[in-house]
């Protein structure tokens, strides 16, 4: 290295010893501040009707599919009760995300008002990989690579937070105050759990998610094992802040008298408080690793209610009376040619099955566990007005006890495997997961997420539900965009 | 998901855990609060005129025709 290189580098590497933290202490905790589902407005919100987007990951196949269902749902228009029309985009409350579709959500909730119009240019259309490489190349940035506390995730924030989130923190989504709620999922390394970018969360670490910038949630969001290194938080909470346990987290923790997942669920959420558990440092990873669908905080705050925006308090309290989830699942099913041959698949293929089978069959799971909830609900409802029916039949003067709220659920997924056109089907399902996509693959991707939501029967259901004389718009799709986006597998899988 | 009414002679703000599951009735009847199984902590949000102050209960095997009935009662 020639001497001019070495000054510029040590000269970097002074500089970055001023690198801002990822996160803060807080100062004070306190339950009703900070980032939390409950400080953002409801204004703009239709409150009766609780809409939950999860996104999967996937890298830039996930941002540009969930893009397109959100491009689709802004097109969704509905008379609401008052007469005044809606988009159903603007009813959306939260937003639980994981890897690549991070991108789409923090993005959204950051500049609402450009998403359309930016977010494919400044992220979409962008060859991410080739940026972070750059950064890696760096020669100032080797020096900095080589200390402790600086690895390339740091430098995947540093490129998020400049090229596409605007140095924009958590603090600035709190003084939006504006919904949907997002919950940047990230994987606790030792826990194995979800770890959300909240002040829910924070709080547990005694830390200000307010001063975190809402790069380090994405990049710790979509920092896939190997090719980035884990993003690391500072647990503040020996230091103390004078938290206390949510009540939920107290009764939670009485593993005698709740059912086996509210009890882990609290007692892991409780370790990061715990003392003797000496964990000064918590080290995160592709929220992907837990669940790749962004769907189990939903599913937490449905079925089990152990967090601020529990569904069942606020169905109970009569503010909802309709729940839509809707999960964008870019999920893919690459060809295999390895039962072709008698020798045995090689260790790439062994490894590419390990990282993505076991997990494909929990996010089926997780899908399935929320239509199952909604399907344990609705039997619950009937069999109350069954109980009504029969009792007003053969003892009228009767009544039963109390008044249950009439409660419609809905769960939407969308994903390729629903794509009706083989060859489109085929396409999409073969496409790489990586943050570098053709312009045509990306185009492709956002059509598909708008005709899934168009074409979904779910989603029909649910809509007609809302307003009678609600129509889809039809979303063709160009075969020549297909061909470009695929000409292989468009060639392959064609109708004859 | 468990069924649970609170049993108060006036119109009261239920706390569950710390959370509001809003009023205990309306006008005609009491409503059915919809609470996840497990170990809940209920108690009254405004003046404590009531006993007992907080009732910590397990919560589980209810169905919506036969909710748990979760009784407070006036202090005299």
């Amino acid at each position: 290295m020639s001497r001019r290189l070495l000054l510029v580098a040590l000269l970097h590497s002074v500089t970055a010893c001023a690198t801002a933290p990822i996160n803060v202490p807080l100062d004070r905790y306190d339950a009703s501040a900070g980032y939390r589902y409950q400080n953002l407005s409801a204004d703009d919100n239709s409150d009766g009707l609780f809409v939950i987007l999860s996104f999967s990951g996937g890298g830039t196949r996930a941002a540009a599919f969930s893009f397109g269902v959100m491009e689709a749902l802004h097109d969704v228009r509905y008379r609401a009760a008052g007469g005044s029309e809606r988009r159903l985009l603007q009813d959306v409350d939260v937003i639980a995300s994981v890897s690549g579709g991070s991108f789409t959500a923090a993005y959204y909730a950051l500049f609402p008002d450009t998403f359309f119009s930016k977010f494919p240019e400044e992220f979409l259309h962008r060859d991410i990989e080739r940026a972070l490489i750059g950064r890696v190349l760096r020669p100032w940035n080797w020096a900095r690579l080589a200390r402790p506390d600086f690895d390339r995730i740091h430098l995947a924030v540093e490129l998020y937070d400049e090229t596409v989130f605007h140095e924009r923190t958590f603090g600035d989504l709190l003084a939006g105050r504006r919904k949907p709620f997002i919950i940047l999922n990230a994987t606790d390394m030792t826990l194995g759990r979800r770890f959300e970018f909240t002040q829910e969360q924070f709080d547990l670490l005694c830390s200000d998610v307010s001063r975190t910038k809402v790069a380090a949630g994405v990049a710790a969001s979509s920092a896939f094992p190997g090719l980035l290194s884990p993003l690391t938080l500072k647990n503040f909470a020996t230091a103390g802040c004078g938290f206390t346990k949510p009540e939920w987290m107290e009764t939670g923790l009485d593993r005698a008298h709740n059912p086996l997942e509210r009890y882990a669920r609290a007692r892991d959420l409780a370790s990061y408080q715990d003392h003797k558990e000496e964990r000064p440092y918590i080290h995160l990873l592709d929220g992907g690793l837990a669940d790749n669908i962004g769907l189990r905080g939903p599913y937490v705050a449905l079925k089990l209610g152990d967090t601020e925006w529990n569904v069942p308090a606020r169905i109970s309290a009569g503010a909802t009376r309709r729940v839509l989830v809707i999960t964008a699942n870019a999920k893919t099913k690459p060809r295999r040619d390895w039962d072709q041959r008698e020798s045995a698949p090689g260790l790439l293929d062994v490894l590419s099955f390990v990282a993505s089978g076991p997990m494909d069959n929990y996010s089926f799971d997780t899908v399935q566990l929320v239509r199952d909830f909604f399907v344990e609900q609705r039997r619950a409802e009937r069999a109350r007005a069954s109980c009504e029916r029969e009792m007003r039949r053969t003892c009228p003067e009767a009544t039963l006890p109390g008044i249950l709220p009439d409660v419609e659920y809905h769960a939407v997924e969308l994903s390729f495997d629903a794509v009706p056109d083989e060859a489109l089907r085929e396409c999409l399902e073969n496409l790489p997961t990586s943050f570098a996509l053709q312009e045509a693959q990306v185009t492709l991707l956002r059509r598909a997420g708008r005709a899934l939501v168009m074409g979904s029967s779910e989603l029909g259901e649910a809509m007609r539900a809302i307003d009678p004389s609600w129509t889809p718009d039809p979303v063709p799709i160009d075969r020549a965009l297909i061909e470009q986006a695929c000409p292989t597998t468009a060639r392959q899988g064609a109708p004859r | 998901m468990e069924f649970v009414i609170v049993e108060f002679p006036d119109r009261r703000e239920v706390l569950v855990d710390g959370i509001s599951y809003g009023d205990n009735r309306d006008a005609t009847d009491y409503r059915i609060l919809q609470v996840p199984e497990g170990l809940h902590r209920f108690r009254l949000r405004g003046p404590d005129n009531y006993l007992p102050l907080w009732l910590t209960l397990d919560v589980t095997d209810t169905d919506p025709v036969s909710p748990l009935r979760v009784v407070f009662t006036k202090k005299v």
